[in-house]
């Protein structure tokens, strides 16, 4: 069956995951140094060569999760909850980051 | 010559592996063999590859490993692709692009 | 279009692929051929081709010892590799902020060596890691590209997973383009794929510090030339000179290199490395898997131990394990040959994904302004990059061996093909016959790739010509396969 293309459609979903990868690269580095820091805190800097091997394996994850969830159920509904749901995750890296200070 | 032997021993096995392949025989028309020593050879082979891989260390006979697999899996493509052309019922799919892409 | 698993990981895969891909074309062709760094410099120096390896002796360092020592009392910083299977020879080295540069001496003798200026295959290792870019850009837009390429990877794997063990060996090179270019995508994606992870994994750890500046004190920029602090510091800034440095090293490096062997082994110490007043026989990269740099430390007015400076724990050795397992400056040829080909095969994977990118795009936005940029950028790096690392071949051979500043002349010849090509590649593009681009550009590289062994025979010593395959057989046979790649794709290209 061939497929129907909307261009109109397959240009909102393009905006929305443009959106969705530039956020979520930056929420990902937030965690990764939320991460470091938690093993700089309670490690030593040797332990560093760890949190650097567990912060690059969390950064593609956590942007190809993001990718795992659909862009919309209702019409903006399920994006604007997305990217609520990853506000929260450099706010709490930050607070991480903040807290092992 | 461990490598050269580890290279034709993940050849035959890779070659093993797609003459399983009820689909690629049928899209290449490769001939239909008996499917139990291909099995055998598909398990056994690169189990003894591995084992004189490692007659040069761990370190090195592993990675030789994978990386004769690799080199090993593109001569058995051409291999079979080579072989693929002779044969007289041979199908050529149309412009069908892979449905993600 | 519907809003699937499939659809989105094929986006991302997509774009994160084709921004990055730009990148990592061009690190994963520098990287291949930095592999073979060591080897293409002694190319680069011919006059190394009369050349027969000798055993060191203690004479022959201990004058090389004092050579160092008065060009550091003239204020370079200068340090001794001692030879290695890879490069039997003696070099008093300095680093000119891309490459170590420097001169040769016979190891049995000390007698000086008189080879060209140039920064050989280093070149290609700085191109690798930084994009000559200098270490903190640069790195940083490796390491970034790094994560793209696990990003391109992951997104990859799930949109093939249901045929990823099925179509393991499909190729149909006579089916329509997309679908030949798209089999081959695969095909070498799927297969390499473990060498690709590890790679990109390894190589984004070792710079992990450029990423995350705030994490990273200690990091010192050029990977696997890591020094001491103080050392690394003074490389870098002018220090000021202090009576230690202006005295030539009173004590014979001979003893010290004989009483770090019988600690380390015999035929481990690689580097000999000055620094205020202290000298440290540190074995050499190759000398292990993990690359710890493990050294001792002598004084340089009497040669009394001061130290041992070992990695203490597994911990500490994670690091040189990582960076063991991405240089393999430890590992015998054989296997470097196989990183060789894995390197270009994913090099070629995502030359052919850029390609892959374009024709999808063209039917809809081939008049636009950024598709005849990307389709630009994609020329230069496919074939504008190898057209640039055989000029700088040619360009050492033709370039007159005693001039001052040839190493520096030598990487512009580079960087101007490159930068022609680029020019010549948007001049195609833009005028819509972007396919004459490629095919141009594989012609002349196939031409001057063939050519490259009638030069090597013409501009070095001939009189080991029949004496078995050294480097420079080596070197010029492996071009020739790639030219003749090239001209099979540019008759592929010319067919209409």
């Amino acid at each position: 069956m061939r497929k129907s293309i909307s261009y109109k459609k397959g240009d909102s979903f393009a905006r929305v995951w443009t959106l969705r990868l530039i956020l979520g690269a930056g929420a990902s580095y937030a965690l990764a140094m939320g991460v470091l820091s938690l093993f700089r805190h309670f490690g030593s800097e040797a332990m560093l060569v760890v949190g650097f091997l567990c912060a690059f394996a969390l950064m593609p994850g956590i942007v190809l999760v993001l990718f795992c969830f659909p862009s919309q159920r209702a019409h903006g509904r399920t994006t604007g909850r997305s990217l609520k749901t990853l506000a929260i995750v450099p706010l709490a890296a930050i607070l991480s980051i903040a807290g092992v200070q | 010559m461990i490598v050269i032997a580890a290279l034709a021993l993940w050849f035959v096995a890779l070659s093993f592996h797609a003459l399983l392949q009820a689909k690629l025989c049928r899209i290449m028309a490769l001939p239909v063999l008996p499917h139990l020593p291909l099995h055998l050879g598909r398990l056994v082979l690169p189990l003894v590859a591995l084992w004189l891989c490692l007659r040069l260390g761990t370190v090195p006979g592993v990675l030789t490993w994978f990386g004769t697999a690799s080199v090993a899996g593109i001569i058995a493509s051409l291999a079979l692709t080579a072989i693929s052309l002779r044969q007289p019922g041979r199908r050529n799919l149309g412009d069908r692009t892979a449905d993600a892409l | 279009m519907r809003d699937n698993l499939r659809i989105r990981m094929g986006w991302l895969h997509e774009w994160v692929g084709f921004v990055g891909g730009l990148i990592l074309v061009i690190t994963f062709t520098a990287g291949s051929l930095a592999l073979f760094d060591t080897e293409l410099t002694r190319w680069m120096q011919p006059e190394l081709s009369r050349y027969t390896p000798a055993p060191m002796t203690d004479q022959a360092l201990n004058e090389v010892g004092t050579l160092a020592a008065e060009m550091r009392s003239e204020g370079a910083n200068a340090f001794i590799t001692l030879p290695t299977p890879r490069d039997p020879i003696i070099r008093i080295q300095h680093f000119d902020g891309h490459a170590f540069v420097g001169s040769a001496y016979r190891p049995d003798t000390a007698f000086p060596v008189a080879t060209r200026q140039t920064g050989g295959g280093q070149l290609f290792f700085d191109l690798h890691h930084s994009l000559y870019y200098g270490p903190f850009w640069g790195n940083m837009l490796t390491e970034i590209a790094a994560i793209g390429l696990l990003v391109a990877v992951g997104s990859g794997v799930v949109i093939h997973f249901r045929s990823i063990f099925t179509d393991l060996l499909l190729f149909r090179p006579f089916a329509s383009k997309t679908r030949a270019f798209m089999d081959a995508h695969i095909l070498a994606g799927i297969l390499f794929l473990p060498f690709m992870v590890m790679m990109a994994y390894t190589g984004a750890v070792i710079h992990a510090p450029r990423l995350f500046p705030m994490f990273g004190g200690n990091h010192h920029g050029r990977p696997g030339h890591e020094r001491p602090q103080q050392t690394a510091h003074s490389q870098h800034t002018h220090t000021p000179r202090t009576e230690a440095d202006d005295a030539p090293a009173a004590a014979p490096l001979a003893p010290m290199f004989h009483q770090a062997e019988d600690v380390f082994g015999t035929g481990t110490i690689g580097l000999v490395l000055f620094d205020h007043g202290k000298v440290s026989m540190t074995k050499a990269d190759s000398a292990s898997f993990a690359i710890t740099r493990d050294h001792l430390e002598f004084s340089e007015t009497d040669g009394t131990l001061l130290k041992t400076v070992r990695a203490p724990d597994t911990l500490h050795r994670l690091g040189g394990t990582l960076r063991g397992l991405h240089f393999i400056r430890w590992a015998p040829l054989p296997l470097r040959w196989l990183y060789f080909l894995s390197g270009l095969v994913g090099s070629a994977m995502m030359s052919g994904g850029l390609v892959l990118f374009l024709m999808k795009h063209r039917n809809q936005k081939a008049g636009r302004f950024d598709f005849r940029l990307a389709e630009t950028l994609t020329i230069a790096v496919t074939t504008g990059l190898p057209l640039a690392c055989l000029a700088y071949l040619w360009a050492n051979r033709l370039i007159w061996s005693d001039i001052q500043f040839r190493s520096g002349i030598e990487v512009r010849v580079f960087f101007g093909v490159w930068a022609f090509s680029v020019a010549h590649a948007a001049w195609r593009s833009f005028s819509g016959r972007s396919k004459q681009g490629w095919n141009e550009q594989c012609f002349l590289f196939a031409a001057f790739a063939l050519a490259l062994l009638p030069l090597d025979l013409l501009t070095r010593s001939m009189n080991s010509f029949f004496n078995g395959l050294d480097v420079y057989k080596a070197v010029d046979l492996t071009v020739i396969g790639l030219g003749t790649l090239a001209f099979l794709i540019h008759r592929r290209l010319a067919t209409p």
